[in-house]
């Protein structure tokens, strides 16, 4: 049902893997096939599987970041999930990557958000012990023997003959076939708390310089961005006897096919589960926001200007800028770790002055006497402007250097990681010579974020909404691996036992569907009133037991049946475009007939496909069919 | 591109015209046929008449079985008597029965497609996707300029304000200030949307309105230069030179502007120089009609021939840098008359025809800056079905209207997605990207 609907390269010949004796670096070294620079959410998610992918041959795969302590943080709200990240987290898990299985090892609250709406929009979420999260990240990507973690800082790409071929550490080069960079908010990073700025990429790590250099050398467009995250408390100070409380689902269902289900016998090693806690900002807060705005670096010019920071996720002297009616904000507390006293102060993310953040987390109910562990900031860095990469996260200008994460303008862990997981699947692929992969629209939130990327101006860090998929009825968290889990397999990052457990869930599928077949009862499955207690009280009866995952998807490909039809008519039509290759470099202007506008577009995005051409803004259906016809007479 | 489908196109000129002709290419074409006639078809490659069921009238019917034919693919045509209302009336019935409206360029684009045409015509072929492509473009322009574009934006930002709030009580109900709206609210709004999309199907201008502009008709014998004289009029490529047989076997018809006087409707015969078997002695019938209804005839001669002017109106001698005796701009030729002389390919001698143009309908061209377009058949469709999803987003909406929150609000969400995209052709189009950018500038949201 969801065959591949992403464009393909043309082949080309396997590399073999460099011979440290043709390499031009003074200092030969073992040869790895895949570098990943950064341990990001992007990084580990790439180093994963490439590990993956090159284990049976035992090629090696680097991860080289700053330290290698901080692989796998959470720089900002410790949380996992949430509307259209959560099904990002369940595709990423349905194709073999690492962020569900972390999450679900860590978790410390589940919930899964829209619980009361339909199937499609349902985004399931946990908060995470933000230490053991980490943790968790840096211990499976140990258990990859192929796989070298090394602390250092990059300070330049290795570009041969338009290819990108290692990288060079202070002491060292490293070469390599190919190259992932995901440097996150470090490139040029630089952190505000009111007057005082810090270079550097998150708090106590310093900024990554040199790569951004080389980008530029290379020819790269980069942009600037902003992003900020809120004070911590000590979680002794609070008081949250006064406070709402927020408790996670009572039954938190994991993310991860791979997570046993308690009716396999060996339950879930479930953390213990915290509460959230809710408070809310008042207008003494605002008034004391709104006399200080001229210390605010985002008001008085101190961030670089032009440099934009997300419309969804405002700084709490943004909110009470734009939103000078309201008289209150709330603000989650949630805790951060089992082991420590810190909590997140989820809505008053802010680059203030300290003195003014004191004000502020003294006034809010509950955090009168609470002590502040770190004082919120915003940080700048530098991205590449990503209409300089194909859907396949690899670069246009540079072969070999594929980009992930917030480098591409995006933000958010989810994001980053589906990023990375497609990059670490492109370079290997890249490096034995086969077809680069794209994942469609119709298959899947990463697709939907890849195309829209390249095709897209963006104009502030992007985040995924389930807006932003037309064909969102599709795209859910219940059915991510029957959309992706093939795929995974084809491509080399689902192994066995995920297989197996995939098949199995198929097997069941098919029993379930031939037992309503056999009852007649596909009419009643449609209708409104059946839920999941009913549709598992009628198979029952047929001695079929099925996870609530499965019953959910059941139901709602039997209540979605009619759209879903028509979304595939749609997909259909679409097909075509999307595999139609064009050329890279090349110019638009030479082709008689086309619009000005539509050239532009299209010299400027170097579209990889006709599909990712038709949606171009600016480029309508009368251009395509020129460029479709130039094409042709171009390969005749 | 696809070409699995079947598309429709009205291929006659909009506007005054004896005859009107619609044109479907693709795999139902002829099932589609079937449903309208009710009957089984002539033999292909003839043209026969025959009664349409609904809109109840005779027509002449001619279809192709691909892959010989223009496109390659199974066509049609139907000729009908060139009222708007009843082209309009039929052009709805094909869709209705399974086709969409054709893209402009898109018959020819098939026929290129199905190696109908080699790689050398490919720019030509370009130039009549691109100048079909413009000229719906300028008229999407005037329409958006227009009373009906100021109205359908209305339509499409109030449409778009509630899609971002239903969106809004999907991607963020994990923030505390997103109130949802409720199903009643949502159904009112629907409501009054529907109506006013009803309101203005129901007094719509048809194309009728084009009848407005006074038309110019290009007389000339074959390769005298009218093709060349109407592209260069009009500054760009439009009628394929090179003319690859088929292509035109109609009137080309285009607005043409006079600086300062208005616009006139351009009329090219060229593509009906070619007698086209089945069709030929229709073909010359449309011919004389055009003549009829002509404002303004322009005699094109070959000013390397001696041939004279055979209707009264302005005479022009082409082509004069072939012959070194005459001079660009006005002279008198051998008949005595008043001519004008030009050469196309260097632009001498436009201006003055234009000027004669002008001066001979002086008084008669009307302006197209004003209020009035005539809503194409595309536009009407789409709203149509912009309707038809409105529809289905209050039928999910009927049930629940006392209701807090929304059920099955995604699928609300998508009727009104759907509705919007139907819009964009009128009201300009909203993106995903723009709806959330609305939630932003309603509801503070973030952590």
């Amino acid at each position: 049902m969801y065959p591949p609907g992403g464009g393909r390269f043309t082949g080309r010949l396997p590399k073999s893997p460099q011979s440290p004796a043709l390499g031009s670096s003074p200092m030969p070294q073992p040869a790895y096939r895949v570098i990943v620079i950064g341990g990001g959410h992007a990084g580990a998610e790439a180093a994963w599987a490439a590990a993956n992918m090159l284990r049976d041959e035992g090629d090696k795969v680097a991860l080289v970041t700053l330290r290698l302590d901080r692989v796998g943080v959470m720089s900002c709200n410790p949380a996992i999930g949430g509307l259209a990240k959560g099904q990002m987290v369940r595709e990423i898990d349905a194709l073999g990557g690492l962020m569900g299985l972390a999450a679900d090892a860590t978790g410390i609250q589940f919930k899964v958000l829209n619980a009361s709406k339909g199937p499609a929009v349902r985004g399931p979420r946990c908060q995470c012990d933000k230490y053991r999260y980490a943790a968790e990240v840096q211990r499976l990507l140990r258990t990859r023997d192929n796989l070298d973690l090394i602390e250092a800082p990059v300070e330049d790409l290795l570009v041969e003959h338009g290819q990108c071929v290692g990288v060079i550490l202070p002491d060292r080069t490293l070469r390599a076939d190919a190259v992932v960079l995901t440097t996150g908010t470090f490139m040029r990073g630089l952190m505000h708390t009111g007057p005082k700025q810090t270079e550097g990429g998150r708090v106590g790590e310093g900024p990554s310089v040199g790569i951004s250099a080389s980008l530029r050398r290379l020819g790269f467009d980069l942009g600037r961005l902003k992003t900020g995250t809120p004070p911590r408390l000590a979680a002794e100070s609070i008081d949250f006897a006064s406070l709402q409380r927020m408790p996670g689902d009572e039954t938190p269902a994991p993310f991860s096919d791979m997570t046993p289900k308690p009716r396999d016998g060996h339950p879930w090693a479930l953390l213990p589960q915290l509460d959230c806690w809710v408070t809310h900002t008042h207008e003494a807060i605002h008034e004391q926001i709104r006399a200080n705005l001229d210390r605010a670096p985002l008001f008085n010019g101190q961030i670089t200007p032009g440099c934009v920071g997300p419309r969804y996720c405002p700084s709490i002297e943004d909110k009470v800028v734009r939103f000078a009616d309201k008289t209150s904000h709330h603000v989650f507390l949630e805790p951060e770790s089992l082991d420590t006293n810190e909590i997140y102060c989820n809505g008053i993310s802010t680059s203030l002055p300290t003195d003014i953040q004191d004000y502020m987390v003294h006034h809010l109910p509950g955090c009168e006497r609470a002590k502040i562990l770190r004082y919120g900031y915003a940080v700048e860095y530098d991205m590449v402007r990503p209409h300089q990469i194909d859907a396949t996260t690899m670069t246009k200008r540079i072969e070999g250097l594929f980009l992930a994460g917030q480098i591409n303008g995006t933000s958010g862990y989810e994001e980053a990681a589906g990023q990375g997981l497609l990059a670490g699947i492109n370079a290997v692929r890249y490096l034995r010579g086969e077809s680069l992969v794209r994942l469609g629209r119709e298959q899947a939130y990463i697709g939907v974020l890849m195309d829209d990327l390249v095709t897209k101006t963006p104009v502030e860090p992007y985040r995924m909404f389930t807006s932003r998929a037309e064909h969102r009825l599709v795209l859910r968290a219940d059915n991510a691996d029957q959309r992706l889990t093939e795929l995974g397999r084809e491509w080399g990052t689902v192994d066995d036992a995920r297989w197996a457990v995939y098949q199995d869930k198929q097997r069941t599928i098919r029993r379930i569907h031939e037992h309503l077949d056999a009852q007649r009862l596909r009419k009643w499955i449609a209708g409104p009133q059946v839920g999941v207690p009913e549709l598992r009280r009628q198979l029952a009866g047929a001695g079929i037991t099925a996870d609530d995952s499965l019953l959910i998807r059941v139901l709602a490909d039997a209540q979605y049946a009619g759209y879903i039809d028509r979304h595939q008519r749609q997909i259909e039509r679409l097909r075509a475009a999307e595999s139609q290759p064009l050329p890279t470099n090349h110019d638009y202007a030479a082709i008689p007939g086309l619009r000005t506008e539509a050239m532009l577009q299209l010299n400027r995005f170097q579209p990889a496909t006709l599909g990712q051409a038709g949606r171009l803004e600016g480029v309508n259906p009368a251009d395509l069919m020129i460029i479709s016809l130039a094409m042709s007479r171009r390969s005749a | 591109m696809r070409f699995d489908d079947t598309i429709v196109a009205v291929s006659s000129p909009p506007g005054r015209s004896q005859r009107g002709l619609i044109r479907l290419s693709g795999p139902r074409t002829r099932h589609i046929l079937e449903s309208l006639t009710g009957q089984s078809l002539p033999p292909p490659r003839t043209l026969a008449a025959c009664r349409l069921r609904e809109p109840h009238l005779p027509v002449l019917l001619a279809h192709f079985r691909g892959p010989a034919s223009y496109s390659g693919q199974d066509m049609a045509e139907m000729q009908l008597p060139g009222n708007a209302a009843l082209l309009d009336r039929l052009l709805h019935r094909v869709i209705d029965a399974g086709a969409r409206p054709a893209e402009p360029g898109e018959f020819t684009f098939r026929a290129f497609a199905a190696g109908k045409m080699d790689l050398t015509e490919a720019e030509g072929v370009a130039a009549t996707i691109a100048a079909a492509s413009d000229s719906q473009l300028r008229a999407a322009a005037m329409l958006r300029r227009g009373r009906l574009g100021r109205w359908a934006e209305q339509v499409v930002d109030q449409l778009a304000n509630h899609l971002a709030l239903v969106e809004a009580g999907i991607d963020f109900t994990d923030q505390e200030s997103v109130v949802p709206i409720t199903p009643g609210r949502l159904d009112e709004v629907l409501s009054d949307l529907h109506a006013e999309i009803e309101r203005l199907l129901s007094k719509a201008l048809t194309w009728a309105a084009l009848e407005a502009l006074p038309r110019v008709v290009l007389v000339g014998l074959p390769s005298a230069g009218k093709s060349t004289l109407f592209n260069a009029l009009l500054g760009r490529r439009r009628a394929v030179v090179s003319d690859i047989p088929g292509t035109t076997r109609d009137v080309l018809c285009e607005p043409l502007q006079l600086e300062g006087h208005g616009e006139v409707m351009l009329v090219d015969m060229a593509g009906l120089d070619d007698p086209l078997e089945a069709l030929d002695r229709d073909v010359q019938q449309l011919a004389r009609n055009a003549i009829e209804q002509a404002d303004l005839i322009i005699n094109v001669l070959d000013a390397t021939r001696r041939d004279t002017p055979t209707h009264p109106g302005l005479t022009v001698y082409t082509k004069i840098d072939l012959n070194p005796r005459s001079a660009p701009g006005e002279y008198i030729g051998d008949d005595g008359q008043p001519a004008i002389c030009i050469c196309a390919p260097t632009g001498r001698g436009l201006a003055e025809l234009r000027r004669a143009i002008a001066a001979e309908l002086a008084d008669r061209s009307v302006s197209f800056s004003g209020d009035t377009l005539a809503l194409q058949p595309r536009h009407e469709s789409a709203l149509r079905s912009a309707l038809e999803h409105l529809n289905a987003a209050r039928s999910l909406l009927g049930t629940q209207r006392d209701a807090h929150a929304i059920a099955q609000v995604e699928l609300v969400a998508q009727a009104l997605r759907s509705a919007l995209d139907e819009l964009a052709g009128l009201g300009g189009r909203i993106s995903p990207d723009q709806v959330i950018g609305r939630v932003f500038a309603t509801f503070c949201v973030g952590k």
